[in-house]
């Protein structure tokens, strides 16, 4: 048995149900450790160029990390990667919840899924041993029926994802839900999972997690999560969790509003931590291990309707919120819920609707065509333009292939305000004036995203005018925060209580045998950061520079009011930060890794 | 008069000088806001998350007492 891992990866057929067990190769734990790492690594292996990503080739990766559902703080995190249906190329997720300790209980450190089902199954992973169940009868279910179905079936032990009518229905945007309100939310990973006729995944877990130092890793463990609790500002940051975040990003005219037209909002006060605390917040809810639980359970509201719900989370309250200019925190956490419950990522889904509001504003799409008027700040309208996407009808199937593809197909100009990088929607920071927010999403793997590099407190301390230093910033944070995907573990301890990034170090002798220094560690990830960006000229034709650009709003216009109001970089401005960016990275002009560069990093496989 | 003032979370990376609490004097001759006050210092007051005065939420323009405690939040990035 290796130490830290489950031991196993499990293959699974879907079409012939064959399952096939191989011992996960010493190998990769060495070069790429686990998680995120594991997921591009077999990606690499596995996935052909060219094929459809809804079409029988593409495959489902899922995999915890050395440290997923260790003893330390906030353990429980699982990614999974597919050949994204919404940008054509290498996608990833990351989940929070219990998955991840199940799935290493049940001596699993990678699932591949592979082929199509028949019909509508379950699949459940009892300790490594598999058993396909039918699903038909609820495969046209929302999330929360459908796990809480599955756990009254299963048994409360059981750890389910499922997805949502949005990936039944082939919505490009769908997510893996679990834990009724975590998800696997970004580039379509359930969209692919939906494609295989998957309604479920149901894992059960009882065996040991070898350790090679059980003492020290619970001393090491116990010291991390005291430290947590005990730091300064821990009882004040608590309490509301990410949506805290809320007045500060709005303050520097980051909130996205109204579609990226805007970094402020009036009345963002209505839809912030204090709101969402006093008004929808009733219970804490964390993930395994957890010592902070950031998850905020309660009930959203509109128009006499309620769903039950976790959130929302920052992400959520700024595209579902801000970027609909929606300023009422419990139709937010409704729509929030009606995402989650349709399985559908609230990031994308925001952002399409909000693009979807602006058009109609402008006069570029009409009622008629949407549907009925779509104008900002009306919250019925959201709620039924993301039952539209997800359960494909009328406009709604336009807006269902994302918004890349959506504006490219009404055209009238409306490409402009399509905002998203590589074909993924951008998240929750209006960043064209904070260089290295800008930079983190334009050089983001998998897209518009903020998960691999959250550069906006650094354009605040060393200036938002000044791009020396930028591209530095966000490449070593492109390295430290994925690390932690990579390891299986929540970097909240990290970035918001302010653990030491050393202490993960630590950890590694007595739960692996094998002791890293965090440099080593940092190498890894920047390994797991090159194989990626080689993914996507792998798979996605013509790509390079022209991929890396931010969307024309952000390179041609400053925001309409607040505190930046007018403020943007010129296409001057942004090639010389691609430019030193991808110099300091040692890649070429156009953005690909030199052969010298893979070759230093142990990835000559990629040249072949 | 003066105040004591911390900083918690990655926002020590830039001002490690208040990891720990630093005792720093109120700009002026009279009550100064904390905005003030965090200028004074060299922290740009917009960077700052969220602002305790012991253990409450008040508002950068908020006039803390001499003697207050200050603790200032670092921005959390969500999701």
């Amino acid at each position: 048995m290796i130490p830290g891992y489950g031991g196993n990866i499990l293959r699974i057929n879907l079409k012939s149900r064959k399952v096939e067990k191989s011992p996960t190769p010493e190998s990769w734990i060495r070069n790429f450790l686990g998680g995120r790492g594991f997921v591009a690594r077999a990606f690499w292996e596995e996935i052909k160029p060219g094929i459809d990503p809804l079409g029988p080739e593409n495959k489902v990766f899922i995999a915890p990390g050395p440290f997923s559902g260790q003893f330390l703080s906030s353990s429980g995190k699982v990614h999974m990667g597919a050949l994204s249906p919404a940008t054509g190329g290498y996608g990833d997720s990351n989940m929070g919840g219990h998955f991840s300790l199940e799935l290493k209980q049940a001596g699993v450190d990678l699932v591949i899924l592979e082929e199509m089902a028949d019909g509508p199954v379950t699949v459940l992973i009892d300790d490594g041993k598999v058993e396909f169940r039918d699903a038909s009868s609820y495969w046209m279910e929302g999330t929360f029926a459908a796990e809480r179905r599955l756990k009254k079936e299963l048994g409360e032990e059981w750890q389910i994802a499922v997805v949502g009518p949005a990936a039944v229905n082939g919505v490009v945007f769908a997510c893996i839900q679990h834990d009724f309100g975590r998800q696997g939310g970004r580039t379509g990973v359930g969209t692919v999972l939906g494609s295989k006729k998957v309604k479920a995944i149901a894992v059960r877990g009882t065996k040991d997690i070898p350790l090679k130092d059980p003492k020290a890793t619970y001393l090491v463990g116990q010291k991390m999560m005291n430290e947590v609790m005990a730091t300064t500002g821990f009882k004040e940051w608590q309490p509301e969790g990410t949506a805290g975040v809320t007045n500060w990003v709005n303050e520097n005219g980051v909130f996205p509003t109204r579609n990226f037209q805007s970094g402020w909002m009036e009345g963002y006060e209505k839809i912030n931590g204090a709101s969402l605390r006093s008004k929808v917040t009733t219970l804490d809810k964390g993930c395994t291990n957890c010592t902070i639980p950031c998850g905020k359970w309660g009930v959203g509201k509109l128009n006499g309707k309620e769903i039950p719900q976790e959130g929302p989370e920052y992400e959520s309250i700024a595209l579902l919120g801000g970027n609909l200019g929606i300023d009422d925190i419990e139709a937010v956490a409704y729509l929030n819920g009606l995402c989650d419950d349709l399985g559908m990522d609230s990031i994308s889904a925001g952002s399409v609707v909000a693009w979807a509001m602006e058009a109609f504003e402008k006069g570029l799409l009409s009622a008629e065509e949407i549907g009925r008027p779509m104008r900002f700040g009306d919250a019925e309208a959201a709620a039924w333009l993301l039952e539209q996407i997800a359960y494909g009808q009328g406009f709604g199937t336009v807006l269902a292939q994302g918004v890349k593809r959506a504006a490219a197909r009404v055209g009238r100009g409306t490409e402009r305000f399509a905002m998203h990088v590589k074909g993924l929607e951008i998240s929750g920071y209006e960043a064209r004036y904070a260089p290295a927010m800008m930079l983190s999403y334009m050089t983001a793997d998998i897209g518009g995203h903020h998960n691999r590099s959250w550069g906006v407190t650094h354009d605040i301390a060393t200036g938002r005018d000044n791009m020396e230093g930028k591209a530095e910033r966000v490449i070593f944070l492109q390295h430290i925060r994925p690390l932690f995907d990579t390891l299986g573990v929540c970097r909240f301890p990290w970035v918001e209580t302010g653990i030491e990034p050393s202490a993960y170090a630590d950890l590694t002798d007595p739960i692996m045998g094998v002791r890293y220094s965090w440099d080593e560690l940092m190498g890894i990830s920047e390994r797991i950061w090159n194989l990626t960006r080689m993914l996507q000229f792998r798979h996605i034709p013509g790509f390079g520079r022209s991929a890396d650009y931010p969307p024309p709003r952000w390179m041609e216009e400053g925001a309409v009011d607040g505190p930046v109001q007018g403020k943007f970089f010129g296409r001057e401005q942004i090639e010389w930060l691609l430019d030193h960016y991808y110099e300091l990275r040692g890649w070429d002009k156009d953005g690909r890794p030199t052969p010298e560069k893979l070759k230093a990093l142990g990835l000559e496989f990629t040249l072949q | 008069m003066q105040v004591t003032l911390q900083i918690h979370g990655h926002l020590r990376e830039y001002y490690p000088r208040f990891v720990e609490p630093v005792v720093v004097p109120v700009p002026g001759s009279g009550p100064a806001t904390v905005a003030e006050i965090l200028r004074h210092v060299g922290i740009p007051p917009e960077i700052a998350g969220a602002v305790y005065c012991n253990g409450e939420p008040v508002p950068k323009t908020y006039q803390p007492g001499d003697g207050d405690e200050l603790l200032i939040l670092s921005p959390m990035s969500g999701g």
